[in-house]
Protein backbone atom coordinates (compact mmCIF):
# COMPACT_ATOMS: atom_id res chain seq x y z
CA UNK A 1 0.00 0.00 0.00
CA UNK A 2 2.63 2.45 0.91
CA UNK A 3 4.44 1.85 -2.35
CA UNK A 4 1.52 2.35 -4.14
CA UNK A 5 0.80 5.36 -2.68
CA UNK A 6 4.77 6.93 -3.38
CA UNK A 7 4.29 5.68 -6.84
CA UNK A 8 0.60 7.64 -7.36
CA UNK A 9 2.52 10.62 -5.73
CA UNK A 10 5.51 10.69 -8.25
CA UNK A 11 3.00 9.51 -10.97
CA UNK A 12 0.68 12.88 -10.23
CA UNK A 13 3.56 14.86 -9.08
CA UNK A 14 5.45 14.70 -12.84
CA UNK A 15 1.35 14.32 -14.44
CA UNK A 16 1.04 17.92 -12.92
CA UNK A 17 4.26 19.80 -14.41
CA UNK A 18 3.66 22.60 -16.51
CA UNK A 19 7.73 23.73 -16.50
CA UNK A 20 6.76 26.21 -13.35
CA UNK A 21 6.49 23.24 -10.47
CA UNK A 22 9.99 21.67 -11.71
CA UNK A 23 11.96 23.97 -13.72
CA UNK A 24 14.33 22.08 -15.02
CA UNK A 25 16.50 23.58 -17.99
CA UNK A 26 15.16 21.45 -21.04
CA UNK A 27 18.21 23.17 -22.72
CA UNK A 28 21.87 25.04 -22.59
CA UNK A 29 20.62 28.72 -23.00
CA UNK A 30 19.13 28.99 -19.74
CA UNK A 31 21.38 31.28 -17.15
CA UNK A 32 23.02 34.51 -16.69
CA UNK A 33 24.40 36.45 -19.20
CA UNK A 34 25.61 39.67 -19.09
CA UNK A 35 23.88 42.45 -21.28
CA UNK A 36 24.29 45.52 -23.62
CA UNK A 37 20.96 47.29 -24.55
CA UNK A 38 20.45 50.33 -27.27
CA UNK A 39 17.05 52.16 -25.65
CA UNK A 40 15.92 54.71 -28.57
CA UNK A 41 13.32 56.92 -26.87
CA UNK A 42 10.15 58.90 -28.27
CA UNK A 43 7.71 61.49 -26.92
CA UNK A 44 3.80 61.25 -27.88
CA UNK A 45 4.46 62.51 -31.10
CA UNK A 46 6.70 60.00 -31.98
CA UNK A 47 10.21 61.69 -32.65
CA UNK A 48 13.18 60.01 -31.57
CA UNK A 49 14.83 62.64 -28.82
CA UNK A 50 17.00 60.18 -27.06
CA UNK A 51 19.00 57.19 -27.36
CA UNK A 52 20.65 55.57 -23.99
CA UNK A 53 22.85 52.46 -23.79
CA UNK A 54 22.15 50.17 -20.74
CA UNK A 55 24.17 47.86 -19.09
CA UNK A 56 23.22 44.95 -16.84
CA UNK A 57 22.56 40.84 -16.16
CA UNK A 58 19.86 39.31 -17.02
CA UNK A 59 18.38 35.32 -16.15
CA UNK A 60 17.14 33.51 -18.95
CA UNK A 61 14.72 30.55 -17.49
CA UNK A 62 12.80 28.54 -20.32
CA UNK A 63 10.66 25.35 -19.63
CA UNK A 64 8.59 23.85 -22.31
CA UNK A 65 7.07 26.56 -24.30
CA UNK A 66 7.53 29.41 -22.08
CA UNK A 67 9.84 31.32 -19.81
CA UNK A 68 11.06 34.48 -18.41
CA UNK A 69 13.93 37.06 -18.50
CA UNK A 70 14.77 39.12 -15.35
CA UNK A 71 16.86 41.87 -16.72
CA UNK A 72 18.84 43.31 -14.06
CA UNK A 73 20.18 46.51 -14.75
CA UNK A 74 23.70 47.96 -13.31
CA UNK A 75 21.88 51.69 -12.84
CA UNK A 76 17.79 51.20 -12.36
CA UNK A 77 15.17 49.15 -11.71
CA UNK A 78 14.90 44.86 -12.18
CA UNK A 79 11.90 43.86 -13.91
CA UNK A 80 11.17 40.66 -15.63
CA UNK A 81 9.92 40.07 -19.05
CA UNK A 82 7.36 36.58 -19.94
CA UNK A 83 8.18 35.03 -23.14
CA UNK A 84 6.42 32.40 -25.11
CA UNK A 85 6.22 30.60 -28.21
CA UNK A 86 9.31 29.06 -27.55
CA UNK A 87 10.06 27.17 -30.74
CA UNK A 88 13.64 25.05 -31.76
CA UNK A 89 15.79 25.35 -34.85
CA UNK A 90 17.95 23.08 -36.03
CA UNK A 91 20.71 25.44 -37.69
CA UNK A 92 22.63 23.81 -40.53
CA UNK A 93 25.49 23.65 -38.99
CA UNK A 94 23.86 21.92 -36.15
CA UNK A 95 24.00 24.17 -33.98
CA UNK A 96 20.17 24.60 -31.84
CA UNK A 97 18.63 28.08 -31.56
CA UNK A 98 15.44 29.16 -29.63
CA UNK A 99 12.97 31.71 -30.93
CA UNK A 100 10.81 33.02 -28.85
CA UNK A 101 7.53 35.69 -28.69
CA UNK A 102 7.38 38.82 -26.18
CA UNK A 103 3.66 38.49 -25.16
CA UNK A 104 1.96 41.90 -24.45
CA UNK A 105 1.90 42.77 -20.62
CA UNK A 106 1.75 45.26 -18.02
CA UNK A 107 4.54 46.27 -15.76
CA UNK A 108 4.04 48.69 -13.05
CA UNK A 109 7.44 50.51 -11.73
CA UNK A 110 7.96 53.65 -9.30
CA UNK A 111 3.90 54.17 -9.81
CA UNK A 112 3.98 54.11 -13.55
CA UNK A 113 2.74 51.50 -15.49
CA UNK A 114 4.22 50.23 -18.97
CA UNK A 115 2.74 48.15 -21.93
CA UNK A 116 5.46 45.95 -23.22
CA UNK A 117 5.64 43.83 -26.33
CA UNK A 118 7.65 42.74 -28.59
CA UNK A 119 8.88 44.24 -32.10
CA UNK A 120 9.04 41.33 -34.18
CA UNK A 121 12.47 42.45 -35.51
CA UNK A 122 15.09 39.74 -34.98
CA UNK A 123 15.80 37.56 -37.92
CA UNK A 124 16.49 34.04 -37.54
CA UNK A 125 19.64 33.26 -40.31
CA UNK A 126 20.30 30.18 -40.58
CA UNK A 127 24.36 29.47 -40.72
CA UNK A 128 23.98 29.29 -44.74
CA UNK A 129 22.40 32.54 -44.91
CA UNK A 130 19.10 32.21 -45.44
CA UNK A 131 15.81 33.39 -43.38
CA UNK A 132 14.03 31.44 -40.91
CA UNK A 133 11.69 34.06 -39.91
CA UNK A 134 11.15 36.98 -37.56
CA UNK A 135 10.90 36.86 -34.23
CA UNK A 136 11.07 38.69 -30.90
CA UNK A 137 13.95 37.44 -29.65
CA UNK A 138 16.78 34.25 -30.61
CA UNK A 139 18.51 32.28 -27.93
CA UNK A 140 21.79 30.23 -28.94
CA UNK A 141 23.19 27.41 -28.19
CA UNK A 142 26.57 29.37 -27.97
CA UNK A 143 25.48 31.53 -24.98
CA UNK A 144 24.30 34.61 -27.30
CA UNK A 145 20.75 35.88 -26.58
CA UNK A 146 19.30 38.89 -28.60
CA UNK A 147 15.70 40.24 -28.12
CA UNK A 148 13.98 43.24 -29.03
CA UNK A 149 10.85 44.95 -27.03
CA UNK A 150 8.52 48.02 -27.08
CA UNK A 151 7.83 50.21 -23.75
CA UNK A 152 4.87 52.28 -23.77
CA UNK A 153 4.45 54.30 -20.55
CA UNK A 154 0.15 54.32 -20.63
CA UNK A 155 0.25 57.22 -18.64
CA UNK A 156 2.32 59.68 -20.86
CA UNK A 157 2.17 58.03 -23.95
CA UNK A 158 6.10 57.97 -24.55
CA UNK A 159 7.36 54.97 -25.86
CA UNK A 160 11.30 53.16 -25.48
CA UNK A 161 12.19 50.57 -28.19
CA UNK A 162 14.78 48.34 -26.76
CA UNK A 163 17.01 46.05 -28.57
CA UNK A 164 19.30 43.57 -26.29
CA UNK A 165 22.09 41.50 -27.31
CA UNK A 166 23.56 39.47 -24.58
CA UNK A 167 25.92 36.30 -23.45
CA UNK A 168 26.98 34.36 -20.90
CA UNK B 1 33.50 99.90 -22.64
CA UNK B 2 31.04 102.98 -23.07
CA UNK B 3 31.05 102.88 -19.17
CA UNK B 4 35.13 102.92 -19.15
CA UNK B 5 35.02 105.46 -21.32
CA UNK B 6 32.65 107.55 -19.29
CA UNK B 7 34.86 107.32 -16.34
CA UNK B 8 38.05 108.49 -17.92
CA UNK B 9 36.94 111.08 -19.09
CA UNK B 10 35.00 112.08 -16.12
CA UNK B 11 38.63 111.30 -14.13
CA UNK B 12 39.81 113.76 -16.98
CA UNK B 13 37.44 116.36 -15.83
CA UNK B 14 37.96 115.82 -12.35
CA UNK B 15 41.34 116.01 -12.55
CA UNK B 16 41.63 119.12 -14.08
CA UNK B 17 39.11 121.11 -12.16
CA UNK B 18 40.31 120.73 -8.47
CA UNK B 19 43.61 118.91 -8.35
CA UNK B 20 45.29 119.34 -4.96
CA UNK B 21 42.53 119.43 -1.74
CA UNK B 22 42.05 115.19 -1.50
CA UNK B 23 45.30 113.78 -2.74
CA UNK B 24 47.09 112.14 -1.21
CA UNK B 25 44.34 111.45 1.63
CA UNK B 26 44.61 108.24 2.87
CA UNK B 27 41.40 106.43 4.60
CA UNK B 28 40.92 102.79 5.77
CA UNK B 29 38.43 100.75 7.89
CA UNK B 30 36.39 97.88 8.09
CA UNK B 31 33.26 96.96 5.55
CA UNK B 32 30.41 94.81 5.68
CA UNK B 33 27.90 93.98 2.83
CA UNK B 34 24.74 92.00 1.95
CA UNK B 35 25.19 90.07 -1.36
CA UNK B 36 22.85 88.44 -3.63
CA UNK B 37 24.96 85.67 -5.12
CA UNK B 38 24.61 83.59 -8.35
CA UNK B 39 26.11 81.41 -10.54
CA UNK B 40 25.00 82.45 -14.10
CA UNK B 41 26.21 80.85 -17.76
CA UNK B 42 25.12 77.73 -19.08
CA UNK B 43 23.61 74.82 -17.41
CA UNK B 44 24.17 72.05 -19.06
CA UNK B 45 23.15 68.31 -18.53
CA UNK B 46 25.86 65.70 -17.20
CA UNK B 47 25.90 62.75 -18.50
CA UNK B 48 27.29 59.32 -16.46
CA UNK B 49 25.77 56.57 -18.26
CA UNK B 50 21.64 56.32 -18.57
CA UNK B 51 21.60 58.85 -15.74
CA UNK B 52 21.14 62.84 -16.47
CA UNK B 53 21.83 65.22 -13.68
CA UNK B 54 20.69 69.25 -14.74
CA UNK B 55 21.08 72.16 -12.73
CA UNK B 56 18.25 74.96 -13.00
CA UNK B 57 18.88 77.87 -10.71
CA UNK B 58 16.04 78.78 -8.83
CA UNK B 59 16.83 82.07 -6.79
CA UNK B 60 19.92 83.66 -5.38
CA UNK B 61 21.63 82.92 -2.01
CA UNK B 62 21.87 85.75 0.37
CA UNK B 63 25.24 86.41 2.09
CA UNK B 64 26.69 88.44 4.54
CA UNK B 65 30.49 89.85 4.25
CA UNK B 66 32.97 90.73 6.23
CA UNK B 67 36.69 92.64 5.68
CA UNK B 68 38.85 95.47 4.97
CA UNK B 69 39.69 98.44 2.62
CA UNK B 70 42.02 100.96 2.39
CA UNK B 71 41.23 104.43 0.14
CA UNK B 72 44.43 106.42 -1.26
CA UNK B 73 43.23 109.14 -2.91
CA UNK B 74 45.52 110.38 -6.46
CA UNK B 75 43.17 113.47 -6.98
CA UNK B 76 40.37 115.28 -5.77
CA UNK B 77 38.08 113.50 -7.52
CA UNK B 78 39.75 110.13 -7.99
CA UNK B 79 40.93 107.16 -5.53
CA UNK B 80 42.19 103.95 -6.03
CA UNK B 81 40.67 101.52 -2.93
CA UNK B 82 41.87 98.18 -1.95
CA UNK B 83 39.64 95.65 -0.18
CA UNK B 84 40.29 92.25 1.20
CA UNK B 85 36.84 90.65 2.62
CA UNK B 86 35.76 87.15 3.35
CA UNK B 87 32.66 86.28 1.07
CA UNK B 88 30.31 83.68 0.74
CA UNK B 89 29.07 83.09 -3.13
CA UNK B 90 26.86 80.45 -4.48
CA UNK B 91 23.11 79.72 -5.72
CA UNK B 92 19.84 77.95 -5.04
CA UNK B 93 19.37 75.58 -7.56
CA UNK B 94 16.87 72.55 -8.37
CA UNK B 95 18.65 69.35 -9.41
CA UNK B 96 16.71 67.21 -12.05
CA UNK B 97 18.05 63.39 -12.42
CA UNK B 98 16.95 61.39 -15.31
CA UNK B 99 17.41 57.86 -15.38
CA UNK B 100 17.20 56.75 -18.83
CA UNK B 101 15.53 53.08 -18.52
CA UNK B 102 14.71 50.50 -20.83
CA UNK B 103 11.25 50.44 -19.78
CA UNK B 104 10.77 54.33 -19.67
CA UNK B 105 12.48 57.65 -18.40
CA UNK B 106 12.24 58.57 -14.63
CA UNK B 107 12.61 61.67 -13.59
CA UNK B 108 13.06 63.39 -9.94
CA UNK B 109 13.57 66.91 -8.57
CA UNK B 110 15.38 67.70 -5.66
CA UNK B 111 16.73 70.92 -4.05
CA UNK B 112 19.98 71.45 -3.90
CA UNK B 113 22.25 75.02 -3.08
CA UNK B 114 25.87 75.53 -3.42
CA UNK B 115 28.11 77.37 -1.45
CA UNK B 116 31.44 78.83 -1.69
CA UNK B 117 33.80 80.81 0.23
CA UNK B 118 36.05 82.69 -1.16
CA UNK B 119 38.94 85.66 0.16
CA UNK B 120 38.15 88.33 -2.47
CA UNK B 121 40.76 91.03 -3.67
CA UNK B 122 39.29 93.43 -5.21
CA UNK B 123 40.77 97.11 -6.61
CA UNK B 124 39.01 100.19 -7.86
CA UNK B 125 38.80 103.22 -9.30
CA UNK B 126 36.75 105.58 -8.09
CA UNK B 127 35.39 108.86 -10.22
CA UNK B 128 33.76 111.34 -7.55
CA UNK B 129 31.92 113.58 -10.06
CA UNK B 130 30.52 115.24 -7.48
CA UNK B 131 31.97 115.89 -3.43
CA UNK B 132 29.80 112.46 -1.81
CA UNK B 133 29.11 110.35 -4.72
CA UNK B 134 31.37 108.55 -6.73
CA UNK B 135 30.99 105.93 -9.86
CA UNK B 136 33.26 102.64 -9.00
CA UNK B 137 35.09 100.44 -11.77
CA UNK B 138 37.49 97.20 -11.07
CA UNK B 139 38.13 94.42 -10.62
CA UNK B 140 39.09 91.56 -8.26
CA UNK B 141 41.12 88.15 -7.86
CA UNK B 142 40.00 85.51 -5.12
CA UNK B 143 40.80 82.37 -3.48
CA UNK B 144 38.77 79.56 -2.66
CA UNK B 145 38.79 78.58 0.65
CA UNK B 146 36.08 75.80 0.80
CA UNK B 147 33.01 74.61 -1.37
CA UNK B 148 29.83 72.91 -0.15
CA UNK B 149 26.58 72.06 -1.54
CA UNK B 150 23.74 71.65 0.86
CA UNK B 151 20.22 71.29 0.88
CA UNK B 152 18.15 74.12 2.43
CA UNK B 153 14.47 72.97 2.25
CA UNK B 154 15.09 68.92 2.82
CA UNK B 155 15.19 67.05 5.71
CA UNK B 156 18.56 65.87 5.10
CA UNK B 157 20.71 68.95 6.76
CA UNK B 158 24.21 67.54 6.23
CA UNK B 159 26.36 69.28 3.75
CA UNK B 160 28.71 67.58 1.33
CA UNK B 161 32.01 68.61 -0.06
CA UNK B 162 30.86 70.45 -3.84
CA UNK B 163 33.82 69.05 -6.05
CA UNK B 164 35.44 70.57 -9.40
CA UNK B 165 35.06 73.79 -8.19
CA UNK B 166 38.26 76.15 -9.69
CA UNK B 167 40.71 77.20 -6.48
CA UNK B 168 40.97 80.64 -8.13
CA UNK B 169 38.32 83.24 -9.45
CA UNK B 170 38.15 86.76 -10.75
CA UNK B 171 36.45 89.06 -12.67
CA UNK B 172 35.09 92.51 -13.19
CA UNK B 173 33.03 94.94 -10.91
CA UNK B 174 31.23 97.95 -11.22
CA UNK B 175 29.30 100.34 -9.11
CA UNK B 176 27.76 103.71 -7.74
CA UNK B 177 28.32 104.74 -4.28
CA UNK B 178 27.72 107.65 -1.37
CA UNK B 179 30.61 108.84 0.55
CA UNK B 180 30.52 110.92 3.72
CA UNK B 181 33.05 111.42 6.62
CA UNK B 182 32.03 108.05 8.71
CA UNK B 183 30.91 105.81 6.08
CA UNK B 184 30.48 104.77 2.44
CA UNK B 185 27.96 103.41 1.10
CA UNK B 186 28.03 101.39 -2.51
CA UNK B 187 25.99 99.15 -4.39
CA UNK B 188 27.50 97.51 -6.82
CA UNK B 189 27.70 93.77 -9.29
CA UNK B 190 30.26 91.64 -9.72
CA UNK B 191 31.01 89.34 -12.41
CA UNK B 192 33.22 86.30 -12.41
CA UNK B 193 35.65 85.79 -15.68
CA UNK B 194 36.62 82.32 -14.70
CA UNK B 195 34.39 79.21 -14.91
CA UNK B 196 33.70 78.18 -11.14
CA UNK B 197 33.94 74.56 -12.13
CA UNK B 198 36.97 74.09 -13.58
CA UNK B 199 36.95 70.26 -15.62
CA UNK B 200 33.23 70.19 -16.29
CA UNK B 201 32.70 70.98 -20.18
CA UNK B 202 28.49 71.39 -20.08
CA UNK B 203 28.45 73.57 -17.48
CA UNK B 204 29.95 77.26 -18.14
CA UNK B 205 29.22 79.25 -14.72
CA UNK B 206 30.45 82.16 -13.21
CA UNK B 207 30.33 83.82 -10.30
CA UNK B 208 27.52 86.64 -10.27
CA UNK B 209 26.98 89.06 -6.93
CA UNK B 210 24.84 92.21 -6.56
CA UNK B 211 26.33 93.48 -3.19
CA UNK B 212 25.14 96.67 -0.92
CA UNK B 213 28.34 97.69 0.51
CA UNK B 214 29.08 99.52 4.36
CA UNK B 215 32.67 100.58 4.46
CA UNK B 216 33.18 102.42 7.85
CA UNK B 217 35.96 104.76 8.29
CA UNK B 218 38.08 104.12 11.12
CA UNK B 219 40.47 106.35 10.35
CA UNK B 220 40.41 109.27 7.54
CA UNK B 221 42.86 112.01 6.70
CA UNK B 222 39.94 114.16 5.33
CA UNK B 223 38.49 113.95 9.11
CA UNK B 224 41.67 115.51 9.89
CA UNK B 225 41.50 118.13 7.16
Amino acid sequence: MKKLLVVVFLFGAFACDDGDIFDVPVNDVDGDYSYNSSSDYFDQKGELYKNSINRGVLDVQIASTVGRISIIPYLGWTFGIDISNIQTHALANGSTAYTFRIRQQQIDMQSRTFNIFGTGNKELLDSNGSSLGMYDGILYDDGVAEFEYQSIDIGSIEYVITSTTASN
Amino acid sequence: MLFVSTCLCFAHFGLAQDLETKKGAFEFGLQHSINFTSLVGDYGAITYGNREEKYTPVRNRTTFDLGLFANSYLSNSLSLQFEVYYTFMGAHLQKTTSIYHELGKFEGKESESFAMDYIRLPITLNYYPSDKAFIQFGGYVASLLSSEKFYPWEYDKTRKTLEGVNRFDAGLMGGIGLDTKVVKLSFRYTYGLQDVFDKDENNNLRNSVLQFVAQWKLSSDLRKK
